[in-house]
């Protein structure tokens, strides 16, 4: 634990001393913001909830969090300095796991400053707060899986613009096959297909978290068991490079 | 310390290392020599398990590499080629962490890192950023990283690479310094660096080891050649030309110009009475001549004699990356 603690740090002072985790967080922010009082038509709405705004979520991850995940391993690879990590007597699956963690930090700095959302919003019209938490739950465990995704395509390439766009492609896919409309043409081409392919897909899941429901059996498994295959699909392309 | 055994890497079609074998032992500075692209730095990868060899095993202090990685990652410390090093963080900041990686007790680091900045110089470096240091600064910083742990084994691939003189002599008096209690292995390009602070020298040239031993018995390897300097006043390339046709000659080229004259240096098998014969064909061909002399063999001439004899394999070189 010594080592993911040890790399952690590194990796979360090296996103904290570029400008990336800022604009980041600041993208994110300007763009649930575009969808609060847009998209959601907060004010205009008979009887305010958050819902659509949650409802963002999905979405506005599946398009930014790919430029967390993005340098994980790609940047390190096209500056060698990847040669000397893993030449130091740490293990794989520590430096994997390291920096799993020290991209999911960022998108949490990032969810408690989406906070405000809810607080002002509590101030002028009562909030259902255990689905705001349970939203957050989801929100959480959303970004888990998809920083998970982001930095297993990293590993791929030394290309930091590829593994942006191969990681938002997929995510973007991932969204959308647990989209009902989705799920319904999919089901019209071949029945139970896109039942079974929206199991996979982020939206689908994210909808119960979204109406206050938390399915442990269901959704957590989904979440928990999405992460563990991306970060082992991580570590085996991370092992694999050695061939 | 260091045991290799038979080791072949591919990459796709080309064979980057080809059944390479040798041992080394403690107190040795090891040069591994060899043009660009030969193998050098994808044998130093594979001794400091960064890749896998395809077949045949290598052991570090009787650690196996494959099954014993952490252990021979432990006593290694490892600079690779161009030294990559996190250019946003702080010198002293990047010591700190390559001493936590490199498995330092929490309590030893602050005088190991004291201990390998006085090593290298780089007092008053520590408040820099790295991505902000000169070259010369950079390497410091790689070997400091390198030897933190202060590992028994020092592999540092082209750690003279691109500095300024004065900086490659401080670096070759760091390493022979380093070389009296560790064991050193360190690649290079260029002979004169080898041969000043090696105490054995392995060549290798498209993959293969040409030779290995001390720079004298290398020397004396070179005993069947013989070479000789002339001064000649002629057109170069016919001049070369007609030179190579002599008896017994090897190679033929120029290695300094002094005004109309170009001394040449030839070498030719050893018995074939190189001297006459060269004097036989200048005056053939109404050349000058202004001095004509033997040359001793020096290690350089068993270095180009062994690796020579056809260009090396270039797509090892960029498979090696």
């Amino acid at each position: 634990m010594r080592n993911v603690c040890t790399i952690y740090r590194r990796e979360i002072s090296s996103y904290f001393t570029s400008p990336i985790a800022y604009i980041f967080i600041c993208a994110f922010l300007v763009v649930m913001g575009v969808f609060f009082f847009f998209y959601n038509a907060f004010f205009q709405q008979a009887n305010p909830e958050l819902r659509s705004y949650f409802g963002a979520f999905p979405l506005t991850f599946a398009l930014l969090i790919p430029a967390v995940t993005m340098r994980l391993w790609s940047e390190e690879r096209k500056a060698g300095t990847l040669e000397l990590l893993m030449t130091m007597p740490l293990k794989s699956w520590e430096v994997v796991l390291a920096k799993f963690l020290s991209g999911y930090t960022v998108i949490l700095v990032t969810l408690i400053l989406t906070l405000t959302v809810p607080l002002s919003v509590a101030l002028v019209v009562p909030l259902d707060w255990g689905v705001v938490i349970s939203s957050y739950i989801g929100a959480f465990l959303l970004a888990g899986v998809y920083i998970a995704i982001g930095s297993a395509v990293s590993a791929f390439t030394d290309n930091q613009i590829v593994a942006l766009l191969v990681a938002m492609v997929l995510l973007f896919i991932l969204w959308g096959i647990g989209f009902p409309p989705v799920t319904r043409a999919l089901d019209n081409i071949w029945d139970g297909l896109g039942r079974a392919l929206g199991w996979f897909g982020s939206s689908s899941h994210f909808e119960y978290f979204i109406k206050g429901q938390l399915n442990w059996g269901v959704d957590f498994v989904y979440a928990f068991s999405m992460m563990a295959f991306f970060l082992i699909l991580n570590n085996i392309v991370v092992e694999w490079r050695k061939f | 310390m260091i045991e290799v055994k038979d080791i072949v890497k591919r990459y796709g079609a080309t064979v980057a290392v080809n059944h390479v074998s040798f041992n080394v032992g403690k107190g040795e500075i090891l040069g591994f020599l060899g043009p660009n692209g030969a193998g050098k730095s994808t044998t130093l990868k594979i001794l400091t398990c960064y890749i896998v060899a395809d077949s045949g095993s290598v052991s570090v202090q009787g650690h196996d590499v494959l099954e014993d990685s952490l252990e021979v990652r432990k006593c290694i410390g490892y600079l690779p080629e161009s030294t990559p090093l996190y250019s946003e963080m702080r010198v002293v900041d990047y010591l700190r962490f390559a001493a936590k990686a490199r498995q330092v007790a929490p309590s030893q680091i602050a005088s190991a890192i004291d201990r390998v900045v006085n090593a290298v110089k780089i007092e008053r470096m520590l408040k820099k950023n790295v991505g902000h240091l000169s070259k010369g600064y950079r390497q410091r910083v790689g070997l400091a990283q390198a030897l933190i742990h202060d590992p028994p084994i020092l592999i540092l691939d082209e750690p003279t690479s691109g500095l300024d003189p004065h900086q490659i002599i401080e670096i070759r008096e760091l390493l022979r310094d380093l070389g009296r209690s560790k064991l050193v292995l360190f690649s290079s390009h260029i002979l004169q660096e080898i041969s000043a602070i090696c105490s054995r020298i392995i060549i290798i040239k498209d993959g293969r080891l040409v030779a290995d031993g001390t720079p004298t018995s290398l020397q004396a390897q070179a005993a069947d050649v013989e070479a000789c300097r002339a001064c000649i006043d002629g057109p170069e390339p016919i001049v070369k030309e007609r030179l190579g046709q002599g008896a017994g000659v090897r190679s033929v080229e120029v290695v300094a110009h002094r005004g109309s004259f170009n001394v040449y240096k030839v070498r030719a098998t050893k018995g074939m009475d190189l001297g006459r014969n060269l004097y036989r064909i200048v005056s053939e061909n109404g050349w000058g001549l202004s001095s004509l002399e033997p040359d001793s063999q020096s290690l350089e001439d068993v270095y180009l004699q062994l690796t020579q004899s056809k260009p090396p394999a270039l797509s090892a070189a960029a498979a090696a990356g």
